[in-house]
């Protein structure tokens, strides 16, 4: 008996000290397994702001709802019985009972909820990226099998406003394109940890082990795009596009001190919120992407380099037939006219090719060509832009009998629509040449801007002769010029049109044309760039008429909402024509 | 017996110090004796006990106290934060909403639809000379839609053009 009791506590004995000391360890961590749980807190993506910070592109969680089908069909629920007060009775429900419940938080037919629930799959989406508030009111449902997923969405505020500048992002949330790809390293948080010990019933046990470290948001970031201004530009464009059956269109709004791009529209653009169905081809900033032969807007550069380099004087006398020989080819006017006696300035205001060869011939190749560059043609616009396009300019020597010619009116070179207006944001500031600026800043925590240094300017000509060029850009936007259709009323306008001969890639000829209009205002203190371009417009395709009202649609916006006062001067008059001495 | 021993002793006791000297100076007088209360130590180490004891209890009692707190505090902290996340939901929907209706696109055709239209020209009052700049005058309803396309002033010379490709351009505008 003795003996018996004795075996009896010591193999007690043993196993305590077997659990007590030798196991001990393995036990309370096997034990802290069951209580420690480790949550992944996801980082919210940092936002895309306009320049007055307002919202373009931000995060948002939502959640995924989704079911098991086979734990729907044995759902069972405990429920207070009517008969007995005090006493539940276990009822069982069904995928039917859950759709009923589900379909008005979902916003779903019941019928089709049904469906959805009945079956043997063990992971059905019944509802993507729904509020939380929604998530909430479907968890207090409590129904077994339904569970949900956090996930974060991009929402845009303003709709599809600036979706090209943006950006959009692929099924599985990668950025793909736009300004999302392009900062993607600043809006991107870092995940956060959390190691605590819980309850069963998911509480955090006070006293229980604690670790883990925070999750850190991505940076917000800024743009130098106005929301506002940006709206108007798309605007105008979209309506315009549609009106001329373009087959796309662009408008860029730059500030002329800095290179900033204030608006940047295109046509058509994408909802972000639905890239799924958009056309791949529209998933894209044309603006930045898509290059073009820029016409007569780039005639500037020619009248720039030809008076910088004194071979020309705005007031020179041309006599300028209809067509001229040069190259073994037949150069032409747009209109057959008569022989013409006008002045350098009036070659540039009826937009006249002869007198522009005439005129930039005296400007050798290479010379020519390195204003070009200059100018930022077939350079990069210093964005880094994700798909931005260069455009192309051939190295002088390269030149082709005709394209010596044909650079001189903006043919046989390429640029995409920032470029454009960034020869005019040039003449505009003075013949200093901004990089343009699409980025203003990271925004700190506090609100405030960490903006990147300010870029140094390049001369390109000088002072003088910018002042020249938009004195006779001016004679584009009167009654005597191709644009009359650019003025605004109370301000001095300057500006070019431009009907190019479009290249098109599906037959590979020139086919189609591209119209433009690319002005700044004020003429005589200018602050705003604004370039409208056509694509293969078809009701109508001259600058002056399908592009220089939108530009004087969004220009006349833009001073109102910069409120740009007029400078109260009168246009200088400006002589166009000689009297054919 | 022992009243007589007790007697005796009595006798002794008190005729023994008239005897004492007389027996010889030699001999140091004994100390007087007297009743001592019984040892402090043993007393201390009672409080000392209950002190332990007292002390053993408070400081568990504090214990269960502060980790019930604590639990408490941890159950608290949940409610607090499905509360917290709550409220953040709610202002988060409530700033959505906002900022849609904020939208260009909603203001202006809210400003449509009370009939107002965009303001054509604007102009500004010069303080230091009293000028006024730009053109004052009303805005006029604009045609739907404000950009419109002139069609029909495509010249036909122009349109040829479009149909035909050419192989390099030779002309612009």
């Amino acid at each position: 008996m003795f003996l018996g009791v004795c075996v009896v506590i010591s193999l007690f004995a043993v196993q305590l000290l077997r659990l007590q000391a030798l196991d001990a360890s393995a036990m309370a961590q096997e034990a802290l397994g069951g209580r420690l749980t480790t949550v992944t807190v996801p980082a919210l993506r940092g936002a895309v702001l306009d320049t007055h910070g307002v919202t373009l592109a931000a995060s948002v969680e939502r959640w995924d709802v989704v079911a098991s089908q086979r734990v729907v069909a044995a759902w069972q629920q405990f429920v207070p019985d009517p008969a007995r007060p005090g006493t539940t009775i276990k009822l069982t429900l069904g995928p039917h009972d859950a759709a009923l419940l589900l379909a008005p938080l979902l916003g779903q037919d019941v019928d089709a909820l049904t469906t959805k629930l009945t079956g043997t799959r063990g992971y059905v989406v019944l509802k993507r990226s729904v509020t939380p508030q929604v998530w909430r009111a479907v968890d207090d449902l409590d129904i077994g099998g339904v569970s949900g997923t956090r996930t974060s969405q991009r929402v845009h505020p303003s709709g599809g406003l600036a979706a090209p500048i943006t950006g959009w992002f692929s099924g599985d949330n990668k950025p793909l394109g736009g300004m999302e790809t392009r900062l993607d390293a600043q809006l991107t948080g870092k995940d956060g940890k959390s190691t605590f010990e819980r309850d069963p019933y998911g509480r955090q046990i006070a006293t229980g082990q604690i670790a883990g470290f925070d999750a850190v948001p991505g940076n917000d970031v800024r743009l130098t795009i106005d929301r506002d201004l940006q709206w108007k530009a798309e605007k105008a464009l979209a309506v315009q596009v549609r009106a001329t059956g373009a087959l796309s269109g662009t408008a860029v709004v730059m500030r002329v001190s800095d290179g900033a791009i204030l608006a940047l529209a295109n046509a058509p653009t994408f909802d972000p919120n639905a890239t799924g169905e958009a056309l791949g081809a529209n998933l894209r900033n044309r603006a930045l992407g898509d290059i073009y032969e820029p016409g007569s807007t780039g005639k500037v550069m020619t009248a720039a380099a030809a008076i910088e380099e004194g071979v020309v004087k705005a007031s020179s006398p041309f006599t300028v037939p209809s067509t001229l020989r040069r190259a073994g080819k037949t150069f032409q006017d747009s209109h057959s006219h008569p022989v013409e006696h006008l002045t350098f300035a009036g070659v540039l205001a009826t937009s006249s090719n002869v007198g522009t060869i005439m005129a930039g011939e005296r400007v050798p190749p290479a010379t020519m060509h390195d204003y070009l560059a200059k100018f930022g043609i077939g350079r990069p616009t210093g964005l880094d832009f994700p798909g931005e396009s260069r455009g192309i300019l051939a190295p002088a020597q390269d030149w082709s009998g005709t394209q010596r010619y044909t650079v001189l009116f903006g043919q046989g070179l390429s640029v995409n629509a920032v470029q454009a207006a960034g020869v005019y944001q040039t003449i505009a500031n003075g013949g200093v040449r901004m990089p343009p600026r699409l980025v203003e800043g990271v925004q700190r925590v506090d609100g405030t801007v960490a903006t990147s240094p300010a870029a140094t300017g390049t001369r390109v000509v000088s002072a003088a002769t910018a002042k020249t060029v938009i004195t006779m850009l001016e004679g584009v936007v009167s009654k005597e010029g191709t644009a009359p259709e650019a003025m605004i009323p109370g301000y001095r306008v300057a500006g070019k049109t431009g009907t190019a001969q479009r290249r098109d890639d599906t037959c590979k000829c020139y086919r189609g044309y591209t119209g433009s209009f690319i002005g700044l205002a004020p003429a005589d203190a200018p602050q705003l760039v604004v370039a409208v371009t056509l694509q293969r417009p078809v009701k109508g395709y001259y600058g002056g008429t399908v592009a220089a009202p939108v530009f004087r649609d969004i220009m006349t916006y833009a001073l109102q909402e910069l409120q740009i006062p007029p400078t109260g001067a009168a246009s200088p008059s400006i002589r166009l024509t000689t009297d054919g001495r | 017996m022992s009243q007589t021993l007790a007697a005796s002793s009595g006798a002794r006791a008190g005729r023994a110090p008239a005897r004492v000297p007389a027996r010889g100076p030699a001999r140091p007088p004994r100390p007087t004796l007297r009743v001592v209360a019984a040892p402090v130590a043993e007393r201390g180490r009672t409080v000392f006990v209950l002190g332990a004891l007292a002390l053993l209890v408070a400081g568990l009692v504090t214990l269960l106290l502060v980790n019930t707190a604590l639990a408490q505090g941890s159950f608290r902290l949940h409610d607090l934060r499905a509360r917290s996340g709550e409220l953040a939901d709610q202002s988060q929907a409530l700033r959505e909403d906002i900022a849609q209706q904020a939208s260009p696109q909603r203001l202006s055709s809210k400003a449509a639809a009370l009939g107002m239209v965009p303001s054509g020209s604007v102009a500004f009052l010069r303080l230091s000379d009293g000028r006024v700049l730009g053109v004052a005058k009303p805005a006029a309803a604009p045609t739907a839609p404000t950009v419109t396309a002139s069609a029909t002033s495509a010249p036909t010379t122009g349109a040829k053009a479009t149909t035909a490709p050419t192989a390099q351009p030779t002309t612009t505008r």
